[in-house]
């Protein structure tokens, strides 16, 4: 499942916004103890890990695909990188 | 069974749920498949400053993004369109109930095996084919290097849906190796202006 921003559509640009789905519902991660996890001003606890969704979540993975893919194509431009991520997506 | 039918059938992809691809654009990323994608669209410094030129961005504008003051507009001109950009999705934004016609120009870059050739299929929902025809040309791509490059272009022509309809599909180059998906929107709207929505 996926967290996306939506966008309509470029019309500026015509081409698909957003590009591509990426993780980001329910993912755990390191978290900030200057944070408390539920943001709540009250909530005076500190945690090392939570649980939250959206396209900060998605980023880092996409980002993670992207470096993957660089790491086998030293001699590639992010944008044949970003070629690479959007015609290989899997339909959802 | 019906669901095993619904499987079966190209028309109940996600594409033919209207917005899809503005919801999930090329769907789900995969790095298994990623890192071997046969072929790219590659762009250059200089395809993105001739995509700002013609979106009207002048000198000083331009030396905003690109940290040089010595970036000029080719030819000093503002020609072409940003849709010349060569990217990997394609989008038109049409008149609602008027004749349209849309040509995209990709150029494919071979990133596979030496000598690959490829043949292309249009993938759009049944409900679509009364609105547009799709038309890629060549409809053959066949390479003899790596790195080699091949212009080809997607027409895309029809009389536009009704107001905030969308049809959405692809254009995929294939071979036994390989699946190389580019979706494709067609949106019509009025408002031209209407770039971000919720």
């Amino acid at each position: 499942m996926s967290h996306l921003k939506l966008n309509i559509l470029s019309t500026t640009f015509k081409c698909v916004q957003p590009d591509l789905s990426a993780p980001g519902v329910d993912i755990i991660a390191s978290w900030s103890p200057l944070s408390s996890p539920s943001g709540n001003p009250n909530d005076t606890r500190k945690v090392q890990y939570n649980i939250i969704s959206g396209t900060s979540m998605a980023c880092p993975h996409a980002s993670g695909a992207a470096a993957y893919v660089k790491s086998l194509h030293r001699d590639w431009s992010p944008a044949m990188i970003m070629s690479a991520l959007i015609t290989t997506g899997t339909m959802v | 069974m019906i669901l095993m039918m619904h499987a079966a059938t190209p028309m109940n992809t996600p594409c033919n749920s209207n917005t899809t691809a503005l919801k999930y654009g090329a769907g789900q990323l995969n790095p298994a498949k990623a890192h071997d994608p046969g072929l790219v669209y590659d762009t250059v410094e200089g395809d993105y400053v001739a995509m700002l030129c013609a979106q009207g961005y002048n000198a000083t504008q331009l030396a905003l993004v690109t940290g040089s003051n010595t970036t000029a507009c080719p030819n000093g001109s503002t020609s072409g369109t940003p849709s010349d950009l060569n990217y990997p999705t394609m989008a038109a934004r049409v008149e609602p109930g008027m004749k349209f016609s849309v040509v995209f120009p990709p150029t494919a870059t071979n990133v596979g095996a030496v000598a690959a050739v490829y043949d292309v299929k249009v993938v759009f929902p049944v409900e679509a084919v009364n609105d547009l025809t799709v038309v890629v040309s060549p409809s053959r791509l066949e390479f003899s290097a790596q790195g080699q490059k091949i212009l080809f272009t997607v027409g895309v022509s029809g009389v536009a849906m009704e107001e905030g309809r969308v049809h959405s599909g692809a254009v995929v180059w294939y071979n036994n190796e390989h699946e190389v998906r580019s979706p494709v929107v067609v949106y019509a709207t009025s408002d031209d202006s209407q770039q971000n929505g919720v």
